[in-house]
């Protein structure tokens, strides 16, 4: 609950925005940041799996940044030599470590992204753009896994004649599976021209569509509109002031910590916790609701 | 020949072309803009084609079967070079003519290349196989070339490495060298010549094993739903 | 007021150019009409539905003209069409277009291009009087057949007809759902005085409330006349439609009944009340002997249990049933119950992971998969164009076996030489299952596996289908089969076994069985039951009464 069910417009607005932030942002505060926030809202949505998946992350962004200090060689601190006589160094190696926790952040939100957005989201962006683009969207969602059914099905019955693809000898098999694929090929043109001649006759080829929409823009979203985008422009002069940058190379710079900082920092954390408050609020507030309900007597 | 072919070569040779000069002077994504050009002028032709007013869906579908089987032809298969994309885009125009082999292939162009990464050759590639569906629909339907699975395993080799593939290297020639002239163009076409020989194997190949069944399922369909008879050919 | 008008309509497909599918056809619908066109396969009716869409018209040679409201149908702009003539085909999953249910009931009228808000009430209301509601946020891969095809209606009713056509739209269906299907059918005509054009196999649940029916044959129109005259008509024209009536009216004319033709069976429970009285002297044919034992079955499941996945719920639930050699069995039972999971399983398909399978007295897994299924297993699966790979009927015998004598002896057993040269996908009814059943029959099984064989199929087809199956038994093959279709084994089988909860609960012969249900029966013993004991089909009913009019029973046909 929560957060899918705003509207898929400030969904795609908000995963477009975070992942941006988790992948051109090199600041450390605004990583670690992105990098809390994900793991949070992953935890949440997904529960035990993505905590154990998470934390499988974080080794390997350790391996990643000792891999890319092996590598690239520029700064100043210089660590050790490795074997062929270049550098390794503090800023490479911090590099590194930034880039992994990154990418750590945008794998977390990526798997968010695919509970949230669903295929009728997709759909629903789609026919913002175009309707017919999707119209051929779902069409296309629809026959693809048919075909796979009806391979299936096709080899099912073709195994109870004895003309199976899966038990018997090697070139049997091979005859057997040509023979399948020969017929889905004929069963999925003819379907095909079924299921267009189904969409022609209800008016597919007429001019002028529109396309039905199931999602509705309620009073909950608009206020999730305006905190969003008030948020995102407080991020957007935090990066124009150059607050989210680091530089590396040669020497590890900063920009220095003004109390203004904080206002950027508190900015993007409001952000990236933004629907996980959502959902934390709507559960607290079902849970009250329903406590109400039991003080009823029950018939 | 039909007014609608005249216009699909009046397009081809002089139109694409100069899309293509023109588009490879725009600068990063650019490329993108020149490949719905390329679409949209082939659109002309392929509307033209039909004698009633719209095209049926029917006919759509099939060309959807058909473009959705040429991709699959180029991703399914793991070895480099050795894609079976072209001779299902030669066989669909041989079944359904010029028009239809052209636009399927620049379709198939399209679609695969999400699969293996858009860039600045989109255009090219589109319109380099679509040309070898376009040709391979004037051989067979125009001057009617018998439809054996010999004869077309042949034409799809010569097809594959003396026209798609050439047609390929000039794109490598416009977009990634330093200077269009002669030398240039020989560099290319060298360069790719061995790339296109594997090509064309592979598509002799396909069209030996695969040809002859194909073309039997789609004369069917064309005869059930009257997709394009001969005259009226697509 | 003429709603569809079809003057002097010929036509024949591409290939066949001497064969008129249609001949000439002269046909005129009102407003409001509510008719029904019979035939059998092969008649010509899909293709004379189709003239009603230029979108579904099929290509090939025509002549003659079809009006809608007035105007040439080629004329009515495509926009038009889509609006006001629906058209629901017989396959419900080839219809469905899209991937979710409320897509698919808004595809209609995103593509008439309606405002937001016209087309969110007009689908609100949609879903409301199909009850679609419940699933309207599903996707359309996990609907029932039933749901598919309500669907399929109601994305068609969406965008306010003023005619519907459907072409065999409860073919596909079990029996429950193809009722509560064509009541909708009716409500909508009754209501809202929709137009409505079906053709149909099914005719009990339509017959008694059509305004007009039809019967083609052979591409002409033979028959156009009102359900109460229509069964004298077919017994004077000894047309073999007359068996694809419903029970009521086929057993008055047997009889050779006089007065009113009954066309429900409660109509039909009168006129035999008044006919014969409360008592009448003869009550029961001879039942044929029963025996419970099975000795040597052909088949033998003892205490199946089966699941598709470790968290699903158990489908078969300690299945039982012995089979004898040389019988025709048939088990029936409620929709999804585990009938075909049953089959699957004695083919190897499903494992059940408690229980044994002996077929002829070998446990299953001692077979090895060459043995099991040449000279012994095979399956008719449900839908038979999944066992065709190739492209003509001949060539699909020949991959069985290369013996020509077999080939032709088989093919003319299951009565198919004419269909040699045709491409399997291009059959259509009971074709399809008597193709496929000869491909099977060459594999030569000893114990042959039926799944919904009648699925689809006229009447006229069932009875030579029922034949086939009487000569296999005489060579002594099992036939074990899976069915909905109560009136078929009524008549055709020996034993019947009931499915219920995850088990074979009752076994008896179609007297024992039927005689004894007041809902699962035929439409035949529902009429008849306060009278006779045990008459199942409409010839035991037209026989019993015979009898006790004193005359002696005789196949009309």
């Amino acid at each position: 609950m929560g957060f899918e069910q705003c509207h898929p417009a400030i969904n795609f607005i908000y995963f477009a925005v975070v992942i941006y932030g988790a992948v051109s942002f090199r600041h450390p505060i605004f990583l670690m940041i992105s990098f809390l926030c994900a793991f949070a809202y992953s935890i949440k949505r997904k529960g035990v799996r993505a905590l154990l998946f998470n934390l499988a992350l974080l080794p390997l962004t350790a391996l990643f940044a000792l891999y890319y200090c092996s590598y690239t060689h520029f700064g100043i601190t210089v660590l050790n030599k490795n074997f062929i006589g270049n550098n390794i160094t503090l800023e490479a190696l911090l590099c590194g470590a930034s880039l992994g926790i990154s990418a750590s952040s945008a794998i977390m939100w990526l798997s968010s992204f695919y509970c949230i957005i669903t295929t009728d989201k997709i759909i629903y962006l789609f026919s913002e753009l175009s309707p017919k683009a999707a119209m051929l969207l779902s069409v296309l969602l629809r026959i693809v896994p048919r075909i796979k059914t009806e391979a299936q099905r096709i080899s099912l019955a073709r195994f109870a004649i004895g003309r199976g693809i899966t038990r018997g000898n090697i070139i049997l098999r091979a005859k057997n599976f040509i023979g399948i694929f020969s017929a889905l090929i004929t069963e999925t043109l003819d379907s095909l021209i079924c299921v267009s001649e189904s969409m022609q006759s209800r008016g597919s080829t007429l001019r002028g569509r529109k396309a039905f929409s199931i999602y509705r823009f309620d009073n909950r979203d608009r206020a999730c509109v305006i905190c969003m985008f008030a948020l995102i422009t407080l991020t957007a002069m935090g990066i124009s002031l150059n607050q989210t940058d680091m530089i590396f190379d040669p020497k590890i710079i900063i920009n220095p910590i003004t109390p203004m900082s904080y206002l950027f920092y508190f900015a993007y954390a409001a952000l990236c916790l933004m629907p996980l408050a959502l959902e934390l609020r709507t559960q607290y507030r079902f849970k009250k609701a329903r406590k109400n309900v039991n003080t009823y007597p029950q018939r | 020949m039909k007014k609608s072919d005249k216009l699909l070569l009046a397009v081809f040779l002089v139109l694409i072309p100069v899309t293509l000069f023109i588009g490879g002077k725009l600068p990063g994504k650019g490329y993108y803009i020149t490949g719905i050009a390329v679409i949209t002028e082939l659109c002309a032709p392929f509307f033209a084609s039909f004698e009633k007013s719209k095209p049926q869906a029917r006919e759509l579908a099939v060309l959807a079967v058909m473009c959705a089987l040429a991709v699959a032809g180029r991703i399914v298969i793991p070895i480099p070079h050795f894609k079976a994309v072209f001779a299902l885009i030669m066989l669909t125009g041989i079944s359904f003519g010029a028009n239809a082999g052209f636009i399927v292939g620049a379709a198939a162009a399209f679609l695969s290349n999400f699969f293996y990464g858009q860039g600045a050759y989109m255009p090219w590639q589109m319109m380099a196989y679509g040309a070898g569906g376009m040709i391979a629909g004037f051989a067979f339907c125009n001057f009617k070339f018998p439809k054996k699975p010999w004869i077309m395993a042949v034409f799809g080799f010569f097809a594959t490495v003396f026209w798609i593939g050439p047609l390929l290297d000039c794109s490598h020639m416009f977009l990634a060298m330093p200077e269009i002239s002669l030398a240039s163009l020989a560099a290319s076409l060298a360069s790719g010549f061995p790339v296109n020989i594997s090509q064309g194997v592979c598509t002799a190949i396909t069209m030996l094993v695969f040809g002859k069944p194909l073309i039997e399922k789609l004369d069917r369909i064309k005869l059930k739903y009257g997709i394009s008879e001969a005259e009226n050919g697509l | 007021m003429e709603h569809f008008k079809i003057r002097d309509l010929s036509f024949s497909y591409s290939g066949n150019s001497e064969k008129k599918n249609l001949d000439k056809i002269n046909l005129t619908i009102n407003k409001g009409e509510f008719v029904i066109i019979c035939g059998r396969t092969g008649s010509g009716k899909t293709t004379l539905l189709r003239h009603f869409k230029t979108a579904l018209t099929p290509y090939g040679k025509r002549s003659g003209e079809v009006l809608f409201n007035g105007v040439e149908l080629e004329k009515v702009g495509a926009g038009e069409q889509a609006a006001k003539i629906g058209y629901v085909m017989q396959n419900p999953d080839e219809q469905i277009v899209t991937d979710k249910v409320w897509h698919e009931l808004a595809f209609g009228l995103e593509s008439l291009g309606c405002e937001q808000k016209s087309m969110r009430s007009r689908v609100a209301e949609m879903a409301c009087y199909f009850g679609i509601q419940d699933w309207f946020h599903k996707s359309t891969a996990e609907l029932s057949g039933g749901q598919k095809q309500l669907l399929n209606l109601a994305g068609v009713m969406v965008m306010q007809p003023e005619a519907l056509i459907l072409d065999e739209p409860t073919a596909q269906l079990d029996p429950i759902a193809a009722s509560d299907f064509l009541n909708t059918v009716r409500k909508i005509n009754a209501e809202l005085g929709i137009t409505v054009v079906i053709t149909e196999h099914r005719l009990e649940d339509i017959i008694p409330y059509c305004d007009r029916a039809l019967v083609m044959e052979n591409g002409k129109i033979i028959i156009d006349e009102s359900p109460k005259g229509l069964g004298k008509l077919l017994q004077e024209k000894k047309s073999p439609m007359l068996y694809a009536m419903p029970a009521p009216m086929r057993i008055f004319c047997e009889a050779d009944g006089r007065g009113e033709c009954p066309l429900t069976v409660r109509q039909g429970r009168d006129w035999l009340g008044s006919e014969l009285g409360d008592n009448p002297q003869i009550k029961e044919l001879t039942e044929p002997e029963f025996n419970k034992e099975v000795k040597a079955p052909a088949l033998s499941l003892k205490e199946l249990w089966f699941r598709y996945e470790k968290d699903s719920p158990d489908i078969l639930r300690g299945v039982s049933l012995n089979v004898p050699q040389g019988s025709i069995s048939a088990i029936v039972g409620g929709n999804a119950a585990g009938k075909t999971t049953t089959l699957k399983a004695v083919c190897g398909i499903c494992k059940p992971y408690r229980g044994k399978i002996k077929i002829f007295g070998k446990a299953l897994n001692r077979y090895k998969y060459g043995e099991l299924f040449n000279k012994c297993v095979s399956m008719l699966p449900q839908d038979p164009k999944s066992i065709f790979v190739k492209k003509s009927v001949r060539e699909e015998l020949y991959e069985m076996t290369n013996d020509s004598e077999k080939i032709n002896e088989t093919a003319s057993l299951c009565g198919i030489t004419e269909l040699f040269e045709r491409h399997p996908f291009d059959l259509s009814g009971g074709e399809l299952q008597k193709a496929a059943l000869a491909k099977i029959l060459l594999s030569e099984p000893k114990l042959l596996l039926l799944d919904e064989p009648t699925k689809g199929m006229d009447a006229v087809f069932k009875k030579s289908f029922a034949r086939i199956l009487k000569k296999l038994k005489e060579r002594g093959v099992t036939i074990l089969i899976v069915s909905h279709d109560i009136e078929f084994l009524a008549e055709f089988a020996d034993r019947i076994s009931m499915f219920f909860d995850g088990g074979i609960l009752t076994t008896d012969t179609p007297q024992g069985f039927f005689g004894q249900n007041s809902f699962y029966t035929t439409a035949a013993s529902r009429m008849s039951r306060d009278i006779f004991k045990n008459a199942v089909t409409a010839e035991n009913v037209a026989e019993l009464y015979l009898k006790n009019k004193g005359n002696t029973y005789e196949k009309v046909r």
